[in-house]
Parts: structure tokens; C-alpha cells; sequence
């Protein structure tokens, strides 16, 4: 967090080489945790990547009124997330949901039951797909430990006893899905 | 050999933790800066100089086509007609050449027409419509008096009534006419009272 303090001592006659060193400290800071984010929505490293460059390049073009952001860490996970959501929108997710769904599978396991598992990933991926958008966006967030319920809120603008419900809700009805024989 | 089936919890939980640990690939974070930097200087510096080096032929054909439009907007301001269409109707041509014909005289140098026109078939050639020959052929047309019209009919009655007098009441506004009219009329007027010549004399 020293390095996003650093960020606001920009200096006007030195902008530009303030930028770049702000700019470098900030990719070093938030880029794995805004990598996460993208990658819970997309579920693809390559797309998740773009996005981060993206949230990056919002930053610079933002610079000067950063120091009015009050917390640079949930505004760079707003930014992720929406820029993450607006990219799912413009993909193919059944094909990178398949793909990610094998990886969720231990390497040990023989290929028959790898086979297996993969196949039942995939339907937990497509379940988590239809559950309401709060809930699933919830539910997504609630995956990157970094978070907590009150970031949350701020990402996602809802309190964070509305986010708790939320989770709760998407966890129970999830699971009552899967065991109708979504995950079959 | 009976596969294992894995509960919702687990499966849930399993897929949770698989997003939890995503790694970032080997070298993101210097991608990211690198790209970041290089597409921030794209957006913010959208310069000429950025362009020439990523589409000079973009930049080429802007400028062509700005210098064009400030050279048309210059001429049409000087009145001139510069280029005609190869497809410019024959009355409007006859027009416009009228125009040239008139201009050149008046201007004292070449018509610059005669320049521009072996460039009429290149590109976007402007053609001036025949309204448009004729104004500029009247604007720089030179000064002439009006020419003789014959009167109308009103102004023939007001003619005759002014003038109500025939030809030779008109010629005794002329001296010369009027001193010989009166001469005449002297001899005249001698010649009936003269009174006869006297017998005796003979």
C-alpha cells in the first residue's frame, strides 16, 4: 500500500516519469489480484491478462485524479470486474469454460475419472452460469480470498449484509441444482 | 472399476479454489506495463507524428484532401471558374468559356483555366453550374451603356402628347430655319399688297 500512496506524489513538472514509476509500482501491487478477478469471470489467462492491461491503461489515463480515489484497491477491482464482465460478453464461454474445467482435475488421477471430473466441473461451471447475477457475481468474488465482504460490497455497490445474503443464497441453490443432477 | 463421483460441495468448492489460485502467466506484470504504456501513449497521443510512423498513407490522403477543399473554398471566394467536367452539359460549357473569354482581356494575364484544365480528368473536378458560369460572367463582365430599347406604348403616347406640334412648328426652334420662314413670309405678304404698277409707267 506504500507503493499506491506513492502513487499521489505525483509531481506536476515531472509527470511523465512519476507515471512510469507509479505505474510499474502499481502492476507489481495489483496486477495477480486483478489477474483473479478477470480470471473468475472469464476463466481464460489470456483474456484475464487483457483485462488487466486494460485496467492499466484506464489508470494512466486517469492519473491526475487518482488522488481523489479514496480506495485505489476496490476502484481497481471495480474497473477489473466490469471491464472483465464487459469481455465476457464478447467471447465464447462454453469452449473456455471446457477448457478450464480440465485443469480443475489433479494431473494423478487415471484418465477415465479425469474424464469424469472434468465433465462434472463443466456442469458446476454451467449451474454457476444460470444462478441469478447477483448471486453469481457474489459467488465469483467470493472466490478471491483477498476480498472481503465489505470490498465486496464496494465492487459490486450493495451492502455487505445484502452481499452475505447473496453468497449464502448462491451457495444453497447451487448445490440444490447440482444435486437435481447438474453435476451428473 | 466404478468411478468416483464427487459431491456438489466438493465440486463447488473444488471450482472456488481452482479461481482462487489462478497464477498470473510468467511475466504478466511486464506485459502489462509495457502494453499499458504503449496503448496510453496511443490514445492520449494521437499525433501526427504517431500516425506518420503507424499509416503514413493515412495522413498522406488527409492532407491531400484538406489542401484540396482550401484551394476549392479559395477559388470559389476569387470567382474563378478553374476546372470543368469533361461531362459538363454543352450550354453550360458555352457559358463558362463565354466567362473565360470575357475575363481574360479584363485580368491582363493568362486565364489560369488554361492551367488546371489538362488536370480536369485527375481527381474531383468541381463543376460549376450554369448559374453559377453566368454570375460570375456578369460579375466581371466590364461596364457598357444600356443599349437602345425602342419605346413602349406608353412612352410613345407620352411622346405624342408632349409633342403635339408637327415637323415644322418643331424647325422654328432653329434659328436659321425660323429667319427663312420669316423671309418667306415677308415675300408673301409683299407680294399681295403690293399695290399694282402704274399704267403711265409702261
Amino acid at each position: 500500500m506504500t507503493s499506491v500512496k506513492g502513487y499521489s506524489l505525483a509531481l506536476p513538472s515531472t509527470e511523465e516519469v512519476a507515471s512510469e514509476v507509479d505505474l510499474a509500482a502499481l502492476v507489481e501491487t495489483y496486477s495477480a489480484l486483478l489477474f483473479r478477478v478477470a480470471h473468475s469471470v472469464l476463466r481464460s489467462r489470456h483474456e484475464a491478462e487483457d483485462v488487466v492491461q486494460d485496467v492499466f491503461v484506464r489508470v494512466l489515463e486517469h492519473r491526475l485524479s487518482l488522488p481523489e480515489v479514496r480506495d485505489l484497491r476496490v476502484w481497481l477491482v471495480r474497473i477489473a470486474w466490469n471491464l472483465a464482465l464487459d469481455r465476457r460478453r464478447r467471447i465464447r464461454p462454453d469452449q473456455i469454460d471446457a477448457a478450464f474445467a480440465e485443469t480443475l482435475v489433479a494431473t494423478s488421477t487415471p484418465a477415465d475419472q479425469a474424464l469424469n471430473e472434468a465433465q462434472q466441473m463443466s456442469n458446476v461451471l454451467r449451474e454457476l452460469e444460470r444462478l441469478p447475477k447477483a448471486e453469481r457475481h457474489v459467488l465469483l468474488l467470493s472466490a478471491i480470498e483477498e476480498l472481503d465482504t465489505r470490498e465486496m460490497a464496494e465492487v459490486l455497490k450493495k451492502s455487505e449484509s445484502a452481499v452475505r445474503a447473496l453468497l449464502f443464497r448462491a451457495r444453497t441453490r447451487l448445490r440444490e441444482r447440482m444435486n437435481k443432477g447438474g453435476a451428473r | 472399476m466404478s468411478q468416483r463421483e464427487i459431491s456438489s460441495d466438493e465440486a463447488i468448492d473444488r471450482l472456488l479454489t481452482g479461481l482462487r489460485k489462478a497464477e498470473a502467466p510468467q511475466g504478466m506484470e511486464r506485459r502489462v506495463l509495457e502494453a499499458a504504456q504503449a496503448r496510453a501513449a496511443e490514445r492520449n497521443g494521437w499525433t501526427v507524428a504517431v500516425l506518420l510512423r503507424a499509416r503514413p498513407w493515412a495522413v498522406a490522403a488527409v492532407g491531400a484532401v484538406i489542401l484540396s477543399i482550401a484551394a476549392s473554398n479559395a477559388l470559389h471566394k476569387r470567382g474563378r471558374i478553374e476546372v470543368t467536367s469533361v461531362k459538363t452539359p454543352i450550354a453550360s460549357r458555352a457559358v463558362i468559356q463565354a466567362a473565360q473569354l470575357e475575363e481574360a482581356p479584363a485580368a491582363g494575364r493568362p486565364r489560369r483555366g488554361e492551367v488546371s484544365l489538362p488536370r480536369q480528368n485527375e481527381a474531383k473536378a468541381e463543376v460549376l453550374s450554369a448559374e453559377d458560369a453566368l454570375a460570375v460572367s456578369e460579375m466581371n463582365a466590364p461596364s457598357r451603356p444600356a443599349p437602345p430599347l425602342p419605346l413602349t406604348r406608353q412612352e410613345e403616347l407620352l411622346a405624342e402628347a408632349v409633342h403635339q406640334a408637327g415637323p415644322e412648328e418643331l424647325s422654328s426652334l432653329r434659328d436659321e430655319v425660323r429667319a427663312r420662314q420669316m423671309e418667306l413670309s415677308k415675300a408673301e405678304f409683299h407680294d399681295f399688297f403690293e399695290p399694282p404698277p402704274a399704267k403711265g409707267n409702261e
